[in-house]
């Protein structure tokens, strides 16, 4: 598959370039970054411009992006109301739902940028989700505009670079990504479990405390229970 | 759930992703590793790392060996159409497997060189097996 879009961008250039980054960034399972590289090497050798890839690439992951931030928004609302209305789904609860919601819209942002050149595999997702969320549009293109050009600096420079051994570097910054990944996945359960774990210990104190205090009380309300005086 | 399992679960989960964590640090060493041999190996002009992705010209750069040269090898003519055509590309027009292009590519340099003396390039052992040398990942 990759060699059929990278003979393509040899053949037909920016445009072909310009339609499968756009393709790619709308969300198909098409990876744009490794074409990037190679569109960095073409230029290595001649055959395309850096200087005119860097707009045509940015162009694209950008239109892409919003494309899917559009459909999130246009589509998201009511995708959600039937996903709740849905009784398949009803072991996620509607607290849960919301609380993940919350989380995200904390770190919208960030996962935008950083979805645009670290972890891009995810860039579709995240657009649909900030769509979904209404997250505000002038903010959006602005992480979604900062990320890409991280992305598009990094992908062509390392192509141009490393030109005949592009897959190589590709790869290499593919393992890095992943590892970065898994990195973040395990310090943010770390830090959830050692809250939990916190929170657990808090609360098995304040139960304690509270035993302590109730206790004496406890016994003074026993020894008053005696039988009720009658009067005559 | 109660909290005792929520607890079992994210410690699964940690275990998991730190697992993963020493997995992908491995990869990219070892992707480290192979971009360091195989940059080295293209500096020199390996032919081992000809790649379905090049093209004529950058197969004329890479190794220095004229276009003209290869094309001719190849049997394709030197047409604008033909300029940006791929190793991989060459291969569906002939209905031949990449590896076998690959192949007659590497030949077709390894001849010029022997005919060209002073362009002193590396070249391994193994060249005249009939399997073709790249032996890394091609673009599929």
């Amino acid at each position: 598959m990759n060699a059929f879009f990278i003979s393509a961008v040899q053949q037909y250039g920016y445009l072909a370039l310009w339609l499968i980054i756009f393709v790619a960034a709308a969300g198909a399972p098409i990876s744009g970054s490794l074409l990037l590289f190679a569109a960095g090497a073409f230029a290595a050798f001649g055959d395309l411009n850096i200087i005119i890839l860097f707009p045509v690439a940015l162009s694209a992951a950008v239109m892409g992006d919003n494309l899917t931030y559009f459909i999130g928004r246009r589509v998201g609302i009511p995708l959600l109301a039937w996903f709740e209305r849905q009784k398949r789904f009803r072991w996620i609860s509607p607290q849960a739902l919301e609380r993940a919601r919350i989380y995200f819209r904390r770190r919208t942002s960030l996962a935008i940028f950083l979805t645009r050149f670290l972890i891009v595999a995810l860039g579709g997702p995240i657009n649909l989700l900030a769509g979904l969320e209404q997250y505000p549009y002038p903010n959006f293109l602005f992480w979604d505009v900062s990320g890409q050009i991280l992305g598009a600096i990094i992908s062509l420079g390392l192509g141009y670079i490393f030109a005949a051994s592009w897959e190589e570097a590709a790869g290499l910054f593919g393992a890095f990504s992943g590892f970065f990944l898994a990195f973040l996945t395990a310090v943010i359960l770390s830090f959830v479990l050692v809250r939990m774990i916190r929170q657990r210990r808090r609360t098995r104190t304040a139960e304690a405390e509270a035993k302590d205090i109730l206790s004496p009380i406890e016994s003074i309300v026993k020894q008053d229970t005696g039988p009720l005086p009658i009067s005559d | 759930m109660n909290e005792r399992a929520k607890l079992g679960i994210l410690c699964v989960l940690l275990l998991l992703a730190m697992g993963f964590t020493i997995v992908k640090v491995v990869d990219t060493f070892g992707a480290m590793r192979n971009l360091q041999v195989q940059y080295s190996d293209a500096r020199s002009g390996d032919v081992s790392t000809v790649r379905p992705w090049m093209t004529t010209h950058a197969i004329s750069l890479i190794y220095r060996v004229p276009e003209d040269y290869v094309n001719s090898s190849l049997d394709v003519t030197s047409t604008p159409v033909h300029l940006h055509e791929t190793l991989y590309e060459i291969a569906s027009h002939k209905r031949q497997p990449v590896d076998r292009v690959i192949h007659t590519v590497q030949r077709a340099i390894l001849t010029y060189r022997k005919g060209h003396r002073r362009i002193s390039m590396p070249t391994r052992t193994h060249l005249s097996a009939r399997k073709p040398l790249s032996p890394g990942r091609t673009v599929r």
